[in-house]
């Protein structure tokens, strides 16, 4: 949607329709010492192995079986869960938002179908507007944050994942639509549209949803950990490095998707509010916000600012919109075509089918740029550095 | 909403904020805002906007709803 929308956290709502099926989609940013040049002579070979290293497509499964146990200890713990069985670091935590891990966690909240969906999808990249991304740095803006970010130079090789809670965070956001369906008539919510069903913050409807709901961001955050292991392992294997050597460090972990309790100044004064950032970044003062273009267009990193805790309840954008629906770019663009085009721009892509390209034509989306514009002249982030791709792979 | 465009609505404040003040339509709470440059505006779908107003409609809603510049249906 590319909105963000503040509840009353005593006689507000949350909405699982709001905050809608990819819960914690949302983006991992990795940077390298590598430059365009090394990466392109080998961008082919390296997109080939990413394919292979990260599971991508519909309902694919992943290398890991998680038993009923580590997937409940997933859903609660998060990222700490990943470190602890070798995928990421403690400093990988520290950047992340949340910490990767959203404290209330309750998966008794989770429907057994979720838990039976999730298990073997931890470590997969989905299919849909998710991709990985190899990206060259093409303009740096503000230089003394970009280097406290570890970037820079021009032409650095950072990399981008871009997914989400897979079916687990789908099924989950299915169980509370039904639940939260039930709850509108019993709590007697006039609803202008049933897309927005919700339940009062504080009934057990809300409660239950607020602690499922982490439960799926939890998973989001682990899944995107686990794969950048798996991305650094490939580069390991195609450079002939080791990662550290190459730099290979999370610069932030984030989600567009997402509702959370958080502290805002309303009318002067400080108080609890639900947040519900439906595509949209957190981006409080200094925050690190990633935005993800579109297949063959650039991508940026911003930073939050005071300006955004004042305009938007701390938040921004997440990437550039649709302006066309799935439907209608796959009648309109052809796959083949797509990736021609983008091997004329030097993009080497890879993808489980070509319709997936024509869904994610850079056509069917706003121009990411002029998005870029408008939150940096309202001043709810401003522009730190801008990325275009090298090579991608979609699911 | 009867054919009525709520884009024809939008009030634009400055160069990078339009407002939807909650009178446009019965129901809202609270008015909306969308952070965009023109360009962005003019590409902007009515039901897009129509989403938001709907989101004010809901109970506890504080003034403003945001709309981002990468807002679309859906």
């Amino acid at each position: 949607m590319g909105a963000v929308s503040a509840f009353d956290a005593e006689k507000g709502i949350i909405s699982a329709g709001l905050c809608g099926f990819d819960i914690n989609c949302g983006v991992n940013s990795i940077r390298t010492n590598l430059t365009a040049d090394e990466v392109s002579a080998k961008k082919k070979e390296l997109i080939q192995e990413l394919f292979r290293a990260v599971p991508c497509g519909v309902g694919s499964k992943g290398k890991l079986k998680l038993t009923p146990e580590q997937l409940d200890d997933v859903l609660k713990r998060g990222v700490n869960w990943a470190v602890e069985n070798g995928y990421g670091t403690k400093d990988d935590i520290e950047h992340m938002e949340e910490k990767g891990c959203m404290d209330g966690a309750d998966s008794s909240k989770v429907s057994e179908l979720a838990k039976k969906r999730g298990a073997p999808q931890l470590g997969t990249l989905g299919a849909g507007n998710h991709f990985l991304e190899i990206q060259k740095v093409s303009d740096i803006f503000d230089k003394e944050t970009a280097k406290k970010w570890g970037i820079n130079d021009v032409n650095q090789v950072l990399i981008m994942v871009h997914c989400g809670s897979r079916g687990f965070g789908h099924q989950v956001a299915t169980d509370y639509l039904k639940i939260q369906e039930q709850a509108v008539k019993k709590y007697n919510i006039w609803l202008p549209d049933q897309q927005l069903v919700c339940a009062p913050v504080n009934s057990q409807e809300g409660k239950d949803y607020f602690a499922a709901m982490k439960c799926a961001v939890n998973y989001s955050f682990t899944n995107r950990l686990v794969m950048t292991q798996w991305i650094r392992e490939t580069f390991e294997r195609v450079f002939g490095k080791d990662w550290e050597s190459m730099d290979m460090h999370t610069i932030y972990g984030l989600a567009h998707n997402v509702c959370k309790k958080e502290k805002h100044l309303i009318n002067g004064e400080k108080k609890d509010v639900i947040i519900h950032r439906k595509g949209s970044t957190r981006s409080f003062p200094n925050d690190t916000v990633l935005i993800a273009g579109t297949m063959g267009t650039a991508s940026y990193i911003l930073k939050g600012t005071e300006t955004a805790m004042q305009k938007s309840f701390g938040s921004t954008v997440h990437g550039a919109g649709r302006c066309m629906s799935r439907h209608a770019a796959i009648k309109k663009f052809w796959g083949g075509d797509v990736k021609k085009a983008l091997a004329e721009k030097g993009i080497e892509s890879q993808s489980t089918h070509p319709k997936v390209l024509a869904e994610e034509a850079p056509g069917a989306y706003k121009d990411v740029e002029q998005v870029i514009e408008s939150v940096h002249g309202a001043g709810i982030s401003l522009k730190v550095t801008r990325m275009v791709p090298i090579a991608v792979a979609k699911g | 909403m009867g054919g009525i465009k709520v884009k024809e609505k939008l009030k634009q404040l400055n160069e990078f904020e339009w407002e939807l003040p909650k009178g446009v339509r019965e129901r809202m709470n609270v008015g909306a805002k969308i952070i965009a440059n023109k360009a962005i505006i003019d590409q902007i779908e009515d039901a897009a906007i129509e989403q938001l107003t709907n989101v004010a409609c809901l109970p506890g809603v504080i003034e403003p709803v945001i709309g981002l510049p990468d807002m679309h249906w859906g």
